[in-house]
C-alpha cells in the first residue's frame, strides 16, 4: 500500500473514515509497533527507545518506562496511520521533525498544507500518491510538495 | 506575568511568561504538553488559578464563559488549539492581559500575527525550559 495524501476532506473517499482525535484515537485503538521503522520513529522524533508495546522509555532515562499515553502527537499520529489503513487521519498536529517520517509510511493522511523540512535520508524510495500523481523518489516528492 | 521554576529528581524546569499570547509550534516531542501538565499542578499546589483546554474541548462559548467568569486568573493555556480554536475565540483572548500559551501550528492565524510571541520549549536530557524567540 502507498502513502496516499488528501488536501481537503472532500478528497477523502465516502467509505473512509476521518481521525481528527489523534491523541484519543492511539490511547484506545493503537499500540507501540516493534519494526524498525517504528524504532527509528521513536529514536528520532522521541528521542525514545522501544520498551513494549504499551511502554517506552523516553529521552530521560531516570523515569523509567513510560505508559504509551506519554508519546508525542506527532508519534502517536504516525503509529495510527501504520496501523489502521483503512482509515484517514490528520497530520494537522504532527510537529516538523514527525511530518519527515511520512515519507517513509504507509496509509492515509489529510494534509491541509503539504510542506517538508527535509534533512535527512532513511532511505531514498517512496510509494505516496499525492494530487494524483504517483512518487517513489523521496527527492521528487519533496520537491511537488515543497512547491518547487 | 507567569514565573515557574521547579528542580525535581532528574529534571528541573523553567518558565517565564509576560501578559502576552504565545504560541508554541514546531517539532514533536519537545514537552509542549508534559510542561502544561507541571503548570496545571504548579498552579494548583500555589493556589494560582489556570485554565487549561484540550482536545477534549467541544464548546467554544463554555471556554469564553469560564474564562470570563475567573476573577483572579494567572494563566491560559491551549494544548491541540488546532482542534478546536475558532476567529470567536481568538478575538476574545486578544483582549485578555494574562499570560496564555497556545499549542498550535496552523490556527494561530486567527490572531493578529504581531499580538504573538513564539515560544520554544527546548527538552534536553535533564531540564525542560520555556522561552521565546
Amino acid at each position: 500500500m502507498s502513502l496516499n495524501i488528501f488536501t481537503v476532506e472532500s478528497e477523502i473517499p465516502k467509505n473512509m473514515e476521518l481521525i481528527t482525535y489523534n491523541d484519543a484515537y492511539f490511547n484506545l485503538y493503537t499500540s507501540i509497533p516493534k519494526s524498525d521503522l517504528s524504532l527509528y520513529i521513536l529514536r528520532e522524533v522521541e528521542k525514545a527507545k522501544y520498551s513494549s508495546d504499551i511502554t517506552f522509555i523516553g529521552r530521560t532515562e531516570e523515569f523509567g518506562s513510560l505508559y504509551k499515553e506519554c508519546l508525542s502527537t506527532g508519534t502517536k499520529t504516525l503509529f495510527n496511520i501504520m496501523q489502521h489503513q483503512d482509515k484517514c487521519f490528520d497530520v494537522l498536529e504532527c510537529g516538523t521533525n514527525a511530518l519527515v517520517m511520512l515519507l517513509y509510511i504507509q496509509g492515509n493522511i489529510l494534509w491541509r498544507e503539504p510542506f517538508i523540512v527535509y534533512k535527512t535520508l532513511y532511505k531514498e524510495h517512496c510509494d505516496i500518491n499525492f494530487k494524483g500523481v504517483h512518487y517513489d523518489r523521496i527527492e521528487d516528492f519533496v520537491d511537488a510538495v515543497n512547491g518547487d | 506575568m507567569f514565573e515557574m521554576y521547579l528542580n525535581m529528581n532528574h529534571l528541573s524546569v523553567s518558565v517565564h511568561l509576560q501578559n502576552k499570547i504565545y504560541v508554541q509550534m514546531g517539532n514533536s516531542a519537545t514537552g509542549k504538553t508534559y510542561i502544561f501538565s507541571l503548570i496545571k499542578q504548579f498552579c494548583l499546589v500555589n493556589n494560582m488559578i489556570c485554565c487549561s483546554y484540550d482536545y477534549n474541548c467541544k464548546d467554544i462559548n463554555d471556554i469564553i464563559y469560564e474564562i470570563k467568569n475567573k476573577k483572579a486568573l494567572n494563566i491560559i493555556l491551549f494544548d491541540n488549539a488546532d482542534l478546536y480554536l475558532t476567529q470567536q475565540l481568538a478575538d476574545f483572548l486578544a483582549t485578555l492581559n494574562v499570560p496564555i500559551v497556545l499549542n498550535s501550528r496552523l490556527k494561530y492565524k486567527f490572531f493578529n500575527t504581531s499580538d504573538l510571541i513564539c515560544l520554544h520549549t527546548k527538552y534536553t536530557d535533564n531540564s525542560i525550559i520555556m522561552e521565546d524567540y
